[in-house]
């Protein structure tokens, strides 16, 4: 072996017994081109490193590895990685966060490219765990895995990190980006919205859309667009945005999403032949845009909406006024639209054969039973510890360098004469 | 490879079966499982009326593995998500194999048992033979299996009224667990 | 008593270049000018995965 990748060896055994982390990362960074140099024999010096005490070690060569241009063997790569990935020492890693989640997005794309995006599923579910401190903490290689997820039309196991409410983002050595961040709540809305879980994808894409920002971006803008549908899908309406939001978003994004703005204020009108022809009108658009499926959802979602109306009117109906009024084809259709709605609990009725009638009833959930206790517990128990969480981030800004100097002189500024009180 | 015993397979065996067969799919060399383990997660899937995990499992797989049995569960899959019930039925008139003939019987009596429930929920008197179609029986099959249901059926128009849903006993709560419940409400209020 | 400092007030030099109320023009116009302009980011990014949404769709 070279005398330098003796020499790297050494350095990483050595580092890594005394527990020197902070110096082996400067070491291994000053190494990569020399490590780059002797790429050729870089699966032996991995062979005479421990996965778990010189994880560090292994990861610069991993990381030199992944980025050869046209990598010779990715096969045997691949084990590497999933080998290092699923044995590595979490502790080590953490010292190399930025290396580690750049590995494993280099690896992501490689898989990409050569059309095997499930591959990559089990092993960045498990590098997110690696680094993550704790489980509500978002980190770069969250995006990635739900864009495996997506490609490879796997969607579960992303579930068990979207489910996780976000408290914290890793640092990743300042790498950590807002395209990461965007991504991973745009993926995230569309994993939910394939799973139909339309009101956790109506969440996500709406913390997209109400990032911070001072320019347009095309994550926030197919966000919004998304948005638009899965509103009109869940709640008949489009909701106005958090007060939050950027005006980026009503200057900029909202004029170029015309097309969907037509179809809410088309939804809007009740009548499903308007919504038909804006949803023809612009249905090249649509298409490009991969939504049409969508499109096609909210097209269902207004007859059962107007079929939703017809309770707050009418106690009982029969079928053919039922679908005269929200345009169906006859009763049968009828039937079948408030059959399948009282399946999915979005209406309280029974449909009577015999006199071919519907009869629209309450919420028959009188309030009073154990289980509706419980579960009212659960929510304020939820409710307890946001607030909880909310007072120890609010008491760590009160104490951050930046923000007492901040507030101190806008103290000065604004009000002359005033007196400043020594601790606030 | 999982392996189901031959009798009594509880609904937690299935739970368990789904969580291994989802782990073989990501470990799968090269990203292709094969079309038993394919099989199996389709149809426990659909035993569970996890109808958009089913199909995008459907969508997921190589079209070459595509065919034979696992094309076959795939159009009981199809008629599901469609909600038509009476070619469920059809569709799942099949010889399954032994791989997956626990999780198909199952399937049917599963499908059989919403359909009831549904009907009790939703119609307060139903045609016999739209019932029929629901249940995947023949009208006297169908007239006899409600009757053994306590349901009334009216001789002449054959019309069936079923019995509404029975309600759930309320199960009680401890008083201690009330009380350290209100405890903690009564402290996070003061704090 | 803490002073109460909202988030945009963090920002006090104001948007910086990329708030130009004085845009005029339909939607292509200004995305154009947007893109034009380098006041459009993220333009790249990944969103390929064909229509996963659509309910008729089952083969």
């Amino acid at each position: 072996m070279a005398s330098a990748l003796e020499q790297y060896v050494n350095t990483v055994q050595v580092f890594s017994s005394q527990g020197n982390f902070t110096l082996l990362c400067e070491h291994i960074s000053k190494s990569a081109e020399t490590l780059a140099k002797h790429f050729h024999h870089l699966d032996n010096v991995m062979g005479t490193l421990n996965v778990q005490q010189h994880s560090l070690g292994m990861l610069g060569i991993l990381c030199v590895k992944i980025n050869i241009p046209n990598i010779p063997d990715f096969e045997t790569l691949f084990v590497q990685t999933q080998e290092f990935v699923n044995l590595c020492n979490g502790e080590q890693i953490r010292y190399a966060t930025e290396s580690f989640a750049d590995l494993l997005h280099k690896f992501a794309n490689n898989l990409i490219e050569r059309k095997t995006p499930v591959r990559g599923i089990a092993i960045l579910a498990k590098g997110i765990q690696k680094i993550q401190l704790f489980p509500t903490q978002l980190t770069s290689i969250h995006a990635y895995l739900c864009q495996l997820c997506l490609l490879s039309k796997n969607m579960k196991p992303a579930l068990q990190f979207l489910d996780n409410d976000i408290t914290d983002i890793s640092r990743e050595g300042g790498n950590y980006d807002s395209k990461d961040f965007l991504q991973f709540y745009y993926y995230g809305g569309m994993i939910y919205t394939a799973l139909k879980k339309y009101d956790r994808a109506l969440y996500f894409f709406e913390v997209s859309i109400a990032t911070p920002s001072f320019a347009v971006s095309h994550i926030m803008m197919e966000s919004y667009k998304k948005y638009i549908l899965v509103a009109l899908i869940l709640q008949g309406k489009v909701p106005a945005l958090p007060k939050y939001t950027s005006q980026i978003v009503a200057r900029y994004i909202k004029p170029l999403c015309q097309a969907y703005h037509d179809l809410a204020n088309a939804y809007s009108t009740n009548r499903p032949n308007d919504l038909r022809i804006i949803v023809s009108k612009h249905n090249d658009l649509f298409t490009r845009d991969n939504n049409m499926g969508l499109v096609k959802q909210c097209v269902n979602s207004l007859y059962k909406k107007n079929i939703q109306r017809l309770t707050k009117t009418f106690l009982t109906l029969s079928l053919s006024d039922m679908a005269n009024r929200v345009q169906l084809s006859g009763p049968k259709e009828a039937e079948k639209y408030v059959l399948h709605m009282i399946e999915d609990g979005e209406i309280y009725a029974t449909i009577n054969q015999k006199d071919g009638m519907v009869q629209f009833h309450d919420n028959p959930e009188q309030y009073d039973n154990s289980a509706m206790l419980l579960s009212i517990g659960q929510e304020m128990q939820k409710c307890m510890l946001v607030d909880e969480k909310i007072k120890e981030m609010d008491r760590e800004i009160t104490v951050n360098p930046q923000y007492v100097q901040k507030s101190s002189s806008i103290h000065d500024e604004d009000i002359p004469g005033s007196i400043k009180i020594p601790g606030h | 490879m999982a392996v189901i015993g031959e009798n009594k397979i509880s609904k937690m065996d299935f739970v368990k079966l789904g969580q291994d067969l989802e782990n073989q799919e990501l470990e799968a060399p090269a990203g292709v499982a094969t079309p038993q383990i394919y099989g199996q997660l389709l149809a426990v899937y659909l035993l569970q009326n996890d109808t958009c995990n089913a199909k995008f499992l459907w969508k997921r797989i190589p079209t070459n593995l595509k065919t034979g049995e696992l094309s076959l569960v795939w159009a009981v899959g199809q008629k599901v998500w469609q909600r038509d019930h009476p070619s469920v039925y059809d569709t799942l008139k099949q010889d399954w194999s032994e791989d997956i003939k626990p999780i198909m019987t199952a399937l049917k009596e599963t499908i059989h048992e919403r359909a009831f429930k549904l009907v009790s929920l939703a119609y307060s008197s139903i045609h016999s033979e739209d019932l029929a179609a629901f249940i995947g029986l023949t009208v006297p099959e169908a007239i006899q299996a409600v009757k053994n249901r306590g349901w009334t059926v009216d001789a002449q128009s054959k019309i069936i009224t079923p019995k509404k849903p029975e309600k759930l006993i309320d199960p009680p709560l401890s008083s201690d667990h009330q009380l350290s419940v209100l405890t903690d409400y009564v402290s996070f209020l003061e704090n | 008593m803490k002073p109460a400092i909202v988030a945009d007030e963090m920002f006090p030099e104001g948007a910086g270049p990329y708030m130009d109320i004085e845009e005029a023009g339909g939607s292509s116009a200004l995305l154009m000018d947007l893109a034009a302009n380098e006041k459009s980011v993220h333009s790249d990014f990944f969103n390929d995965f064909e229509d996963l949404f659509d309910d008729e769709d089952l083969n």
